[in-house]
């Protein structure tokens, strides 16, 4: 299930700087020309500019490709859907893709930003992280109605 | 341009898994006593050793030469990931152009099947690591992708480890050595979708060592008459890339090439042979297009109309590749080179490809999170 906010807020980001935690958002960085780039770094990542300012960037995207991973390292757990998500200021990045029950995950499926518990297995205590939440483009009024 | 690297004689030992008590220092011993063999050449003539790993712990390559009564030489450890082995090459090539030394025994070896499990990632630094990814998801999404842009099918995919696997039934050195069906391919559990078992080179444990030479290092070791040179070998790294880019637009494999060409002023005609880093059925398909040996979404239906094959109009991974071969990950890029020494010696007997005068190694090592890639290689030699 997806954390809320509240329930993961004790715990330690998984790395400094990639996201804020009110509102929850990942960071990035915009030069003059209107690159961005993510995660933040002291140039544009597209014209190595060093004119750029931090900004938060979209909660929500498009899912470029995924995979089911099914085999990992010891420490990881399997099943997990990993993917490419596009965001509309045209940063690509890597990330975790939560499924939704009765939704096939698909290229071009809109997905949205979410915490997420990074865990090793119990090597290590659990961080937060982020991932993508496929959206549910045609909520069940029932569903809503409950939530 | 730099001079070329004679190859005075090569040797490998058979790649696959070995037990712990046969130690990565042992099996790179063996390759180099190999490689020492086929050159006609004793220890003593080495002027440097450079060897190439991952996982081989801190100065591996000194624990090796002690192995072989080459203490004391210059030696140097090499790490580009899956490009080490190749990387170690392209620095004796240098070296021998330069004339700092003129016989460099150069090892690739890796011992992973007792430290390595469920398959390789990138260092846990490294943001996309951090977020759950392993090399094979990586091919995964690429595939995905690949067959959503190109119409490629899924089966056109597989076909890649059918054709490598038929070729490895011909190589004494490979990992595996019997041919495999489509079925085979399409049915094995899959590791990360829609790849699965068979779309995945193995976790093995291997060695591969070549004896290089500049004109005074063939006329120390008495070498006379045409050997097969490595005239050069391009080294690129990933570069940042921007959201708008196909995914499967390997950039870093069409700078590698572009490195390859200006380093030895081959071209892509003059290629006959390739030994392509299939660490996954789909790279093989990706990386050629990036190179510009063939034209961008067609690199899946080549291989399902049997072009990449040995009699093939462009013959790729005569081999067997890193899918059949095995890929002892340091190990690769040099295993890779003896190949292409026997392909251009016209010594492969039963995976021969006729008439191989020129042939190029690819080698792609590790991944960079919002790059393209860890480092690439492009090894050129000719017979
Ligand atoms: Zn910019």
């Amino acid at each position: 299930m997806t954390p809320s906010v509240d329930d993961v807020a004790e715990l330690e980001p998984f790395r400094e700087g990639v996201f804020d935690l009110d509102p929850f958002g990942l960071r990035g960085v915009r030069c003059a020309v209107g690159h961005y780039t993510f995660p933040v770094r002291t140039f544009c990542g597209t014209c190595k500019s060093e004119l750029v300012e931090p900004v938060p960037l979209s909660g929500g995207g498009v899912l470029h490709t995924f995979t089911v991973v099914r085999q990992a390292p010891p420490g990881v757990s399997v099943p997990y859907l990993l993917g490419y998500v596009d965001l509309p200021e045209g940063c690509r990045l890597m990330a975790r893709i939560e499924p939704r029950p009765g939704v096939e995950p698909a290229i071009g499926a809109p997905v949205d930003l979410v915490p997420a518990i990074f865990s090793d297995g119990g090597s290590s205590a659990d961080r937060l992280g982020f991932a993508f939440a496929i959206r549910n483009e045609h909520p069940d009024p029932k569903e809503r109605h409950d939530a | 341009m730099l001079d070329p690297a004679h190859v005075a004689g090569v040797g490998m030992i058979r790649f696959g898994k070995y037990p712990a008590t046969v130690t990565l220092e042992r099996m790179a011993a063996r390759a180099a006593t190999a490689a020492l063999a086929d050159a006609g050449a004793t220890a003593d003539q080495i002027d440097a050793i450079i060897v190439g790993h991952v996982f081989g712990g801190p100065v591996a390559g000194q624990r090796i030469a002690v192995e072989l009564g080459l203490d004391g030489k210059p030696i140097a450890n090499v790490e580009n990931y899956c490009a080490s082995g190749a990387t170690a090459i392209r620095e004796a090539w240098v070296a021998l152009s330069a004339g700092l030394h003129d016989v460099v025994l150069v090892i690739g070896v890796e011992k992973m099947t007792d430290r390595i499990f469920g398959g390789v990632r990138p260092d846990p630094n490294d943001l996309d690591a951090a977020v759950g990814y392993v090399m094979a998801a990586g091919h995964g999404m690429s595939a995905r992708r690949y067959m959503s842009d190109h119409g490629a099918t899924r089966a056109q995919i597989a076909a890649v480890a059918v054709k490598n696997h038929a070729h490895s039934v011909n190589n004494p050195y490979a990992q595996y050595q019997v041919p495999i069906s489509l079925e085979q391919v399409l049915q094995a559990r899959p590791i990360a979708e829609p790849l699965g078992l068979l779309d995945c080179s193995p976790i093995s444990d291997g060695a591969a060592a070549i004896l290089l030479c500049n004109r005074a290092g063939l006329a120390r070791l008495g070498v006379s008459g045409a050997v097969p040179r490595v005239l050069g070998c391009g080294l690129v790294s990933g570069s940042l890339r921007s959201g708008d880019e196909p995914l499967n637009a390997e950039d870093i494999s069409r700078r590698a090439a572009q490195e390859a060409w200006r380093l030895t002023g081959v071209g892509p005609d003059d290629i006959d042979l390739v030994e392509m880093h299939d660490c996954f059925t789909i790279a093989e398909i990706v990386r050629l297009e990036g190179l510009g040996l063939v034209p961008v979404g067609e690199g899946a239906r080549w291989t399902e109309l049997g072009h990449t094959g040995i009699r093939g109009k462009l013959p790729v991974n005569p081999s067997g590749g890193l899918l059949s071969r095995g890929h002892p990950v340091g190990a690769t890029g040099v295993a890779q080179a003896c190949e292409l020494t026997w392909q251009l010696r016209g010594t492969a007997s039963g995976r021969q490809v006729a008439g191989a005068r020129t042939g190029l190694a690819y080698c792609k090592g590790g991944t960079v999170s919002g790059t393209d890639g860890g480092s690439v290689t492009t090894l050129v030699m000719q017979a």
